[in-house]
Order: structure tokens, then sequence, then C-alpha cells
């Protein structure tokens, strides 16, 4: 697990190597193990993604889980085509 | 958003032909294969889109800002000069991939947890409810009747609601993951935590890729790993199924740490795999850190060798990626 994302400051302001301004919050999550079973139902009506990883071999292998909900951005490739949305995208025309 | 991805998308290649304020389209000019066979990871190619994106979306003050999502097998074909044989979908994507503007890391032996909120801008409007408007339309690239059973196996649920799958790994494993574009919502659901009871994976996954498309991956493998400077893989290559009991168990690592052919095979796919690194690695930094480790599932076991390189000045991660695609 990478455990620095246990010690980020409660708010942060910061901007990314591209130069895009990002305002972080950071709040511990409560509920436990069984909310985030009905974390994870509403990727059934949201873009987004859980990733997780249960296997440690000592010196090898790290456990990290991260979730993802909702997206602010999506952008995809139809052959060497390319394209990004701002927002929920309409069917892609060709 | 949109402002701020056609300042960013700088590579010579990236040519923008539409640009409005919810969308951003172009093409990429691929040019010339390069000569020399380690730089085929540098070919123009839509991963110098994603390469663009990386470092725009990156933060050195934010450890997990960045893009999630999904490749498909079919990126082959921007890394090989491969002719395609077989017709695709016309609504096929290779790559779908997520800004996250929420996102919760939880680690389970601790029960701790923390959840990230990133205001981006641009994004204050968006939607909140992404629903699927349509279904996929069928989507199959194997023999139809082998998905159908798998999918019914692994869902749960009859014929009907499994004739449209889309067999695809997310990241790697022949039983990877699997698109389930059309199952309904509690089926879609029952299938991912199914995988999760039945058969805990190290790498698991469930993914909305929007447009109705779902990806359900269920793999023991990791496929490579870098954090720009260094690179990792795991190959696996021998398998044998768990025993009755403990004793059981240990009968059948003997007899899987015995067979020479298992060995074999295991040694030919690092081989491959060292290869591969050497493409985008120091010489003589190439290692193999672990050797025929036993890796105990639900069902079976696994022997895996553990890999690792140092990325050469020049190479970054996703080039540790490519250098290992398609993979076997």
């Amino acid at each position: 697990m990478n455990r620095t994302v246990f010690s980020l400051p409660g708010h942060s302001e910061y901007r990314t190597r591209g130069g895009l301004a990002v305002t972080r919050s950071v709040e511990q999550f409560t509920g436990g193990a069984n909310r985030l079973d009905d974390l994870i139902d509403l990727l059934d009506r949201r873009r987004g993604v859980v990733l997780s990883s249960g296997t440690t071999v000592p010196g090898t292998l790290r456990q990290f889980r991260p979730r993802l909900f909702r997206s602010a951005a999506a952008a995809g490739n139809e052959r060497i085509r390319f394209f990004a949305s701002s927002a929920e995208p309409t069917r892609r025309s060709a | 958003m949109i402002a701020f991805l056609t300042d960013v998308l700088r590579e010579p290649c990236v040519v923008i032909s539409e640009k409005s304020e919810r969308r951003l389209a172009g093409q990429i000019e691929r040019g010339a294969a390069p000569v020399d066979e380690d730089q085929r990871t540098r070919r123009a190619s839509v991963m110098s889109l994603v390469r663009d994106l990386m470092a725009a979306f990156g933060a050195n003050d934010d450890p997990l800002l960045g893009l999630f999502g999904a490749f498909a097998y079919d990126l082959v074909f921007q890394i090989e000069d491969l002719v395609q044989k077989r017709p695709r979908e016309k609504d096929q994507r290779d790559i779908v991939l997520y800004v996250p503007d929420r996102l919760l890391a939880y680690d389970r032996a601790t029960g701790r947890g923390v959840v990230l909120s990133y205001d981006l801008p641009g994004t204050e409007n968006r939607p909140r409810d992404c629903r699927a408007k349509r279904p996929k339309r069928l989507c199959q690239d194997a023999w139809p009747r082998i998905f159908r059973s798998r999918a019914r196996r692994i869902s749960g649920h009859g014929r009907d609601g499994a004739r449209r799958v889309c067999p695809r790994r997310s990241v790697r494993g022949g039983a990877g993951g699997s698109c389930l574009p059309n199952l309904a919502n509690a089926r879609r659901r029952k299938c991912s935590s199914g995988c999760s009871r039945i058969n805990p994976s190290p790498y698991g996954a469930l993914m909305n890729l929007g447009d109705g498309e779902f990806l359900v991956s269920a793999s023991p493998e990791m496929f490579v790993r870098s954090d720009g400077k260094r690179v990792e893989t795991c190959p696996i290559s021998g398998t044998i199924a768990r025993g009755v009991d403990a004793i059981g168990d240990a009968e059948q690592i003997r007899q899987l740490l015995n067979s020479e052919k298992d060995e074999f095979e295991l040694n030919m796919c690092t081989d491959v795999d060292r290869n591969d690194k050497a493409r985008v690695c120091v010489p003589g930094t190439i290692k193999v850190l672990a050797r025929r480790q036993i890796e105990t599932y639900s069902k079976l076991f696994h022997t895996v060798d553990h890999v690792e390189g140092m990325l050469r000045p020049g190479f970054d991660a996703l080039d540790a990626f490519l250098t290992t695609t398609p993979g076997p």
C-alpha cells in the first residue's frame, strides 16, 4: 500500500506538470469495508474504475486498493483518431 | 478543460481537426518506423498522445492524480506494422482513460481509507448520472460458444443475458478481463463480487467505461509496473491444481517444482521478458529477483518469476509498458 496517501494535508492547491490548477481536499473514509460495496454499486450508473490488489509477497508485491468514482474527463481513440470531452459525451461520430 | 488539453498536446504528430466546448478530435501522423529497434516504443502513435496527457495531469505534489482506465489488445497495431485480418466494430475503443475528480484509497489490511476530492477547471457542471443510453452491439473476437459459457459461469445467469460478450484483457492474462456490455446492473455487480468471492485475484478491476461498456478483471498476473525509473514484471508459467488438504497441497507443489516442462516454459517466458526489457533498460540492471515462486490461489498453484530492470535515460513508464506489449 502506498501509505503516503494517508499523510496528505487536508487541503492543498497546486498545479500539475502541465499547468492545470488543482484544488485537492482530503478526508478520512468512514464506514469500513462494508460501505465499499455500496460505493462500488455506483459504477452501475457512473463512469469510473475500481482497482484492487490483494496479494502480498514480502519484498516484491505491495497491496494497493485505489477506488475511483466519476470522471472529469474521458479520452479514447478509434484507431488513430482520438477525442476528449469535458463532460459526458454524446455518441461519438466516426 | 478542452482549452487546457489543446494547449498541452504538443507532440508534432498530434493533429487536432475539431474543437468545441465539449469535444476535441484529431488524428495521429504516424510517420516512418524508426531504424533502431530500441526506439520503436518512441514511434509516433496514439501513445504519443497518452504521453502528453500523462505529463499534463501528473503532479509532483500528488501521488495518485493521473490517468485511470484500460488499454485493449488492438493497441499492438499502434506499435507493430501488422495487417489487420478481421474487421472491427466501428465504435470499438482501444483506450479509455479517466482523470478522477474523486478518489478513494482503502487499505483492507489496516482498515484505513482516505477520500481525495479534486476540483478541476471545467468540471463544475459535470453530469452525476452516466447511465448507459443504449446497449452495445454484439462484439466477439473469439469462438462465441466458449465465451458464452465462460460468461455464464462467472456471472451465474442464463444464456440470453450473456449473449453479448466481448472477451478482452484489462491488463493481462487469459483469465483476466472480460467486457460485459449488456448485462443487467445487478448481474454485473454479481459477476464482479462473484469473482472476488470465488476466485479472489491479486489484480482485480471493475470499470464502467461508458457507452454501456463494462470491464471485469480477475487476473493473477501483474503485466508490468513502473515508477518511471524501475520496471518490474512477474511472468507466470506452471500451473497445478490445489490438493484436497494441506498434505495434498504439499504433494502438488512438489510435483510442480519437479516438472521440467513447467520449468522450461517459465524459462522461455522470462527470457522473452528480459529481452523486451533490454530495449529500454540500462545494460546489466535486468535481474531475476525471485525464481519459481509458488503463488497460491483458491483452486491452483502457479510458479512465478519476478524480474526488474532500470530504465535508461530518455525512456519512461510508457516505454516500459509498450516494450512488453502485447505480452504472452
